[in-house]
């Protein structure tokens, strides 16, 4: 025990979206971080975020910047601000899943692009799956397992949350921190909106299917098996959300 | 947990094996003692009828201070038991990285549905058990987004389980702290899965389960959830 490593900055799923910044457009920079965050589920709803002050120091940028960015987010409709001795701005996710917000949201993409991050995310999942398979041992299994939604639950905010939790968990399985801040990464960036279907009964249906197979599959050490459970849950997802798309257009 | 001994094929274990084992016990025993240190800085504040995550803070962080500039942690702190404090439901006393900030998830609201820490192993066995244990290794996506080994010890406040405090180590420091031992062994560090913590087979990576049959000789590293494989 002689050599001696100093701990090193590392980033992190939260903490990073608190992070000092450059300069430029600092105002829209921080906006666009805690809405990524925010619709990632990084940042929960109805979870408390800090003051314009705290903000402000988190973020090395001067109060104004922070009021700057908290107002558009405002405006957007992702916090809403309260006054008084619990005051303070909170997440609402809830108007993520707002059909006309996610319509938005949708119609602005071609149908390349959506294709193109449905490819991305399902080929780095799947990876993660086989991977986990592999690695994941029985306790492992069982906190997957109880993460999903009781076998009555419907509520499509739940399955979200649900499915948004085990896909992360799924990567962590893989050991690799790098491909977990990946997975972190893809989920900011398309997470949402592919678990848009999850609104429908019976895709949750599908999904409890597919989400069984894949815990089968793990227990079992079966890669493959994990693999296409992974798989058919995410092709099933883009299919329901091209159909969305094609009808947006 | 890691004092499963198998028969080994190789009969006594070798003294470079031992010192392996011992070198590991050690650096997780010097964790385990400064974190006592950081438990029996917090009894006082943690005995105070509705404590405030403000009043936590104030308390933990010179006592986390001294906790990390003393080893070679990545993080360390206290969390807290959910519903202990008055004002969080959930919260972690964290601080972490090269400029130990602290968490800036630590404003979890209880209405919004945080990641329940309570059932993740580097919480729930230590309370389970009343003992120390390290969790690990395994990418802390939750806090750090790291490879990291865990170590957490229980809070106990007048016979209630109040929060534990724990101290992150990197895969990365690990392995330089514990490399040369564990070649100079042959050995492998395993946790109570029997996954990998550090080989002296290259090809063995951090992370891989290893299977029964490759399993050998384990000699337990004191009471830790850790064994060096040989043989």
């Amino acid at each position: 025990m002689t050599a001696t490593s100093s701990p090193r900055h590392g980033t992190r799923t939260r903490g990073a979206i608190f992070a000092p910044l450059e300069d430029v457009g600092r105002a829209v920079r921080v906006e666009q971080r805690l809405a990524d965050a925010i619709r990632s589920g990084v940042l929960r709803d109805g979870e408390r975020l800090p003051s314009e002050s705290e903000l402000a120091a988190m973020l090395g940028v001067a109060t104004v910047t922070a009021r700057e960015a908290l107002v558009s987010l405002r405006a957007q409709g992702l916090i809403t601000t309260t006054r008084g001795r619990n005051g303070g701005s909170y997440v609402t996710r809830a108007n993520l899943h707002d059909p006309d917000a996610q319509a938005a949201r949708l119609a602005a993409m071609s149908r390349v692009e959506l294709h193109d991050r449905g490819t991305l995310h399902l080929v780095i999942l799947t990876g993660c799956a086989e991977l986990a398979a592999e690695l994941a041992d029985a306790p492992d299994v069982d906190l997957l397992a109880s993460l999903l939604p009781a076998d009555d639950d419907v509520d499509p905010g739940h399955w979200r949350h649900a499915d948004a939790e085990l896909h992360l968990t799924l990567a962590a399985l893989s050991q690799s921190a790098r491909m977990t801040r990946q997975v972190v990464g893809l989920e900011a960036d398309f997470g949402a909106l592919l678990r848009q279907p999850l609104g429908d009964p019976a895709f949750q249906a599908f999904t409890r299917a597919c989400h069984h197979d894949l815990l089968t599959a793990l227990r079992a050490h079966d890669g493959a098996g994990a693999r296409d459970a992974v798989r058919r849950q995410l092709a099933g997802a883009l299919d329901e959300l091209a159909v969305l798309h094609a009808s947006y257009r | 947990m890691g004092s499963l001994l198998i028969e080994g094929t190789s009969g006594a274990a070798s003294p470079a094996a031992l010192a392996c084992a011992r070198d590991v016990e050690s650096y997780f025993t010097g964790v385990i003692t400064a974190l006592e240190v950081v438990r029996d800085g917090l009894v006082e504040v943690c005995s105070r009828e509705s404590l405030l995550a403000a009043d936590l803070i104030a308390a933990a962080h010179p006592l986390t201070r001294d906790l990390l500039a003393g080893l070679p942690l990545f993080g360390g702190g206290f969390v807290a038991a959910p519903g202990f404090l008055a004002d969080q439901h959930l919260y972690l006393a964290w601080w972490q990285g090269e400029e130990q900030q602290l968490l800036a998830q630590s404003t979890l609201s209880g209405s919004g549905d945080p990641v329940d820490y309570s059932r993740v192993e580097w919480y729930r066995t230590p309370v389970e058990s009343g003992r120390a244990h390290v969790t690990g290794p395994f990418v802390d996506y939750v806090c750090s987004d790291e490879y990291m080994l865990t170590t957490t010890i229980p809070v106990e406040v007048g016979g209630r389980v109040v929060g534990v405090v724990g101290a992150d180590t990197l895969l990365d420091t690990f392995e330089s702290l514990m490399l040369r031992a564990v070649r100079d062994a042959d050995a492998t560090v395993v946790n109570q899965s029997f996954r990998v913590v550090l080989s002296a087979d290259p090809r063995v990576p951090t992370g891989r389960l290893v299977s029964p049959e490759r399993r050998g000789e384990a000699i337990p590293c004191g009471s830790l959830p850790l064994s060096v494989l040989v043989g």
